[in-house]
C-alpha cells in the first residue's frame, strides 16, 4: 500500500502541470486519473472563481443580491443563475441600443422608462455598478441634460461589458468545474489503489 | 396568449383544466404579475422554492383576463383557480400595479391579498397603495427572506387560525389594540408580527378581508415602515379584525 502512496505522489506532480496547461476534463479523458487526482485541480479551479467573486464584490460591480440568485440555485433549478443573467444580457443589450437611439432624438421622457426597466433589472441580480450608472443617467435624463446623458451612456456600455465579460468568466469556472467533476464520475475509479494501476505506469 | 374572447375561452378552459388537476388544494397559488421577464424569472423562482403554485403574467391586463375580470366573460367558472396570493410589480407600461390593486378591490376578488412590489422607496407611494388594501409593499431586490415571511405571515397563519379559533379567542382580552371599538384578534405564533387577511380559500372567515400590514420585521431592512391606518372592512359586520403589532409601536 505505500509504495502506491509513493507512485501517487510522483506521478501527481506531472499530472497538476498538466491539469494547468490542457484544462481539466480533457487531462481527465486522456489520463484517466482517479477521483482524488482530480480532486486536487477542482479545488483550485473554485478558488479561481471564488476569487473572481470576492473581486467583483469588493469592486462592487455586484453585490448581495447575486447570492440571493446563487441560493436560488440548486439540483431541482441547476442553471438558474446564468438562465436569468442571460436573459438580463438580451434585455440589456436592447436597452442600450434603444437608449443609443433616443439620445440621438434627445427624447429623454422615454430614456426615462428604459431606465427604470434597467435599474429594475440589474438590481434584480445584483449588478450593482451597472444599476448606479443608470441611476446617474436617469438624473440627467430627467434634467433634459444632454451631455450628461451621452456621458452617463458611454460609461454605462463600458460597466455593462465588464460586468458580461466578469460574468461569462464566471460561468465558464463553472461548466469547467461540472465537466469535471462529469469526467471524474466516469472514470471508473472509486478508491485510489488497485483499479488504475496500469495507467499509473503510463504517467512516468 | 388569447388576443380574441372565443379563443381566450378556449385557452382558459384548457389551462383550466391543467392547474386544476395539478393544483394540490394545499399548494398556495400565487399569481405573479411584472413586465420585466429578469424579474418574473426571479419572483418565480422565489416563490417555488417556498414551496407555491406560480402563474406569472406580464401585464395587469393580462392578470385581469387571468382571473378572469377582463371585459370578455368567461364561461369558465374561475373559483377552483384559486388565485391565494397576487403579487405585482408597481412600475408598469399601461396599467400600474396600483391600478390592478384598485381593480381588484373593487371586483369579486377583493378577498385575495396584493402584495405590491416596487425598486421605489417612496413613502407616498406605500401609503397609497397600502391605503387602497395592498396586503404588504415589497422594495426590489425581493429577497428570498421577503417572500417566506410574506407565505409564513399570511398562510401558515391561515390554516393553523381555522384549526385554533378557540385559541385566538381566548387571545382577545390580552391583546388589547388602539381602538378599543374593534375588537382584535393577533397570531398565536408570537414571532409573527403582521396582521394577515385570509386568503380566498377561507372566504367563510369572519376576519375582515382589508387590514394591512406594513411590511415589518425587525430583521427586514429593506420594506419601509407605514402608520397603522386601519382601513375600513367590507363586511362591517365583521366581529373581529386584526391589527398590525407594528402599527400599535408608532
Amino acid at each position: 500500500m505505500l509504495n502506491n502512496a509513493a507512485h501517487y505522489s510522483k506521478s501527481g506532480q506531472h499530472a497538476r502541470r498538466r491539469l494547468t496547461q490542457y484544462g481539466y476534463p480533457q487531462v481527465a479523458a486522456k489520463t484517466g486519473l482517479p477521483l482524488w487526482m482530480l480532486g486536487l485541480g477542482v479545488e483550485r479551479l473554485r478558488a479561481d472563481m471564488n476569487r473572481l467573486l470576492a473581486l467583483l464584490f469588493h469592486q462592487g460591480v455586484l453585490d448581495e443580491q447575486y447570492l440571493q440568485l446563487q441560493q436560488l440555485q440548486d439540483e431541482s433549478s441547476p442553471n438558474f443563475v446564468s438562465e436569468v443573467v442571460n436573459i438580463y444580457f438580451q434585455e440589456s443589450e436592447k436597452l442600450l441600443r434603444n437608449l443609443r437611439f433616443l439620445l440621438e432624438f434627445s427624447d429623454y421622457k422615454k430614456m426615462g422608462v428604459h431606465l427604470n426597466q434597467f435599474i429594475g433589472s440589474s438590481s434584480s441580480i445584483g449588478a450593482k455598478r451597472v444599476r448606479n450608472v443608470c441611476v446617474a443617467f436617469r438624473v440627467a435624463s430627467e434634467q433634459n441634460n444632454r451631455l450628461g446623458c451621452l456621458r452617463a451612456l458611454e460609461l454605462l456600455e463600458h460597466e455593462y461589458c465588464y460586468l458580461k465579460n466578469k460574468l461569462h468568466e464566471l460561468f465558464q469556472f463553472r461548466a469547467t468545474d461540472r465537466a469535471a467533476k462529469t469526467a471524474s464520475s466516469y472514470s471508473q475509479v472509486s478508491s485510489p489503489a488497485l483499479k488504475q494501476k496500469p495507467k499509473w505506469r503510463k504517467l512516468g | 396568449m388569447a388576443r380574441n374572447g372565443v379563443f381566450s375561452r378556449r385557452w382558459r378552459a384548457e389551462e383550466f383544466d391543467k392547474l386544476c388537476s395539478s393544483l394540490d388544494s394545499d399548494e398556495v397559488h400565487v399569481l405573479a404579475v411584472d413586465d420585466s421577464l429578469v424579474d418574473r424569472k426571479v419572483i418565480e423562482r422565489l416563490l417555488k422554492i417556498t414551496s407555491c403554485k406560480v402563474t406569472t403574467v406580464d401585464s395587469g391586463r393580462r392578470a385581469l383576463q387571468f382571473l378572469g375580470l377582463d371585459e370578455q366573460e368567461s364561461s369558465v367558472g374561475f373559483d377552483a383557480l384559486k388565485v391565494d396570493m397576487i403579487i405585482t410589480d408597481y412600475c408598469m407600461p399601461g396599467m400600474t400595479g396600483y391600478e390592478l390593486l384598485k381593480k381588484i378591490k373593487g371586483s369579486s376578488f377583493r378577498e385575495i391579498p396584493v402584495v405590491i412590489m416596487s425598486s421605489e422607496n417612496v413613502l407616498a407611494r406605500i401609503d397609497s397603495c397600502l391605503e387602497e388594501g395592498a396586503e404588504d409593499f415589497l422594495l426590489k431586490p425581493v429577497k428570498l427572506s421577503d417572500v417566506k415571511r410574506l407565505k409564513d405571515y399570511m398562510f401558515s397563519e391561515d390554516r393553523s387560525r381555522t384549526e385554533a379559533k378557540g385559541m385566538n379567542k381566548r387571545k382577545l382580552p390580552e391583546t388589547s389594540s388602539d381602538d378599543p371599538s374593534t375588537p382584535t384578534t393577533l397570531s398565536p405564533s408570537p414571532s409573527i408580527d403582521m396582521s394577515s387577511t385570509p386568503s380566498s380559500e377561507s372566504s367563510s372567515s369572519p376576519f375582515s378581508p382589508r387590514t394591512f400590514s406594513s411590511s415589518i420585521s425587525a430583521d427586514s431592512s429593506s420594506n419601509s415602515t407605514v402608520s397603522s391606518m386601519p382601513s375600513s372592512p367590507t363586511s362591517p359586520g365583521s366581529p373581529t379584525r386584526r391589527l398590525k403589532i407594528t402599527g400599535q409601536d408608532l
